[in-house]
């Protein structure tokens, strides 16, 4: 055989969840491994999946995250980072023996909770909205003055926002099991990336605080997405200096 | 009813930087991970240069 060949893992669930009537990343079919009370889903991939463009990543990265909300649409799941890849079905069971606690752990956090994303915007402010009346005219001087204001108003703005961000995070985290807050991307300024994880049943009460965030400070735009399979619920795992060490 | 597609930032967001994270002698990472590893980066890079402010340490 040329092809070397790995495990993909796609998430730890509970043992006797069903298997996903879906294809994985290489198209290939899923199957679930078990041991100690866990259920690792996992499909058969040669490692020439990950040659490609970035079209193939995308498609990888689709495929992975396709399986996992399946499978959150029937049962607890874990999610696994992206390219984790075992050599075969006994070191898929021994990962999960080596490591039951901390998964069990989060398959308990996992069961019956959603994940919510929540991205918090900076609304774009007029100048004069943040606290100097436009004033026209006048001459060279009195212009940069007016400039100088308007920084600093809008720098005492800034900080004002992150302090509501602030808030608004510990609000929502009021609602939720395992809250995160991640690094902010994109071109927007966004002054909160994080994700919660809400009891399903709280769901509408979670959106409608979300909601409330905006009504309560116009000057801040939120985006909600969701509900997502728990991606929060992350764990590292590190055998190199033996099993059970964090 | 069919949902909007999940825009991709968003998905990466949560599979190259969240979720459980295995790292040592279980998963084939001293060879034969690092193929997929290092393939894998060289792809997602183009799409990671869009995320601008995710750091480092994020980006595997």
């Amino acid at each position: 055989m040329s092809d070397a060949c790995g495990m993909w893992v796609y998430a730890a669930v509970p043992p006797h969840s069903p298997v996903p009537e879906l294809t994985g990343v290489a198209g290939e079919p899923l199957s679930v491994v078990r041991a100690s009370s866990l259920g690792a889903v996992v499909g058969w991939v040669p490692f020439t999946v990950a040659e490609g463009d970035r079209d193939r990543v995308e498609g990888i990265a689709r495929a992975h995250h396709r399986v996992v909300t399946e499978l959150h649409r029937h049962t607890a799941v874990v999610p696994f980072r992206l390219g984790t890849v075992v050599a075969d079905e006994a070191g898929v069971g021994a990962m999960l023996e080596a490591y039951a606690s901390q998964l069990l752990d989060g398959i308990r956090l996992a069961t019956g909770r959603t994940e919510w994303g929540v991205k918090v915007f900076l609304r774009d402010v007029p100048a004069q909205a943040a606290g100097q009346p436009a004033a026209s005219g006048g001459s060279g001087k009195a212009y940069l003055m007016r400039r100088r204001a308007e920084r600093q108003a809008s720098e005492v703005h800034r900080h004002r926002v992150a302090q509501h961000a602030d808030r608004v995070h510990e609000a929502l985290s009021r609602y939720a099991a395992v809250s995160r807050r991640y690094p902010a991307h994109g071109p927007q300024i966004a002054v909160l990336n994080a994700a919660y994880l809400v009891p399903a049943d709280d769901s509408s009460r979670f959106v409608a605080a979300v909601a409330e965030v905006e009504n309560a400070n116009p000057a801040l735009r939120t985006e909600l997405t969701g509900p997502w399979p728990p991606y929060c619920v992350a764990v590292r795992l590190d055998d190199r200096a033996g099993a059970g060490r964090r | 009813m069919s949902a909007p597609p999940v825009p991709l930032v968003d998905i990466l967001d949560r599979v190259l930087a969240r979720g459980v994270v295995v790292e040592g002698d279980i998963v084939l990472s001293i060879a034969d991970i690092d193929l997929v590893r290092i393939s894998l980066r060289a792809l997602v890079s183009s799409v990671h240069a869009q995320l601008s402010g995710m750091p480092e340490e994020e980006r595997w």
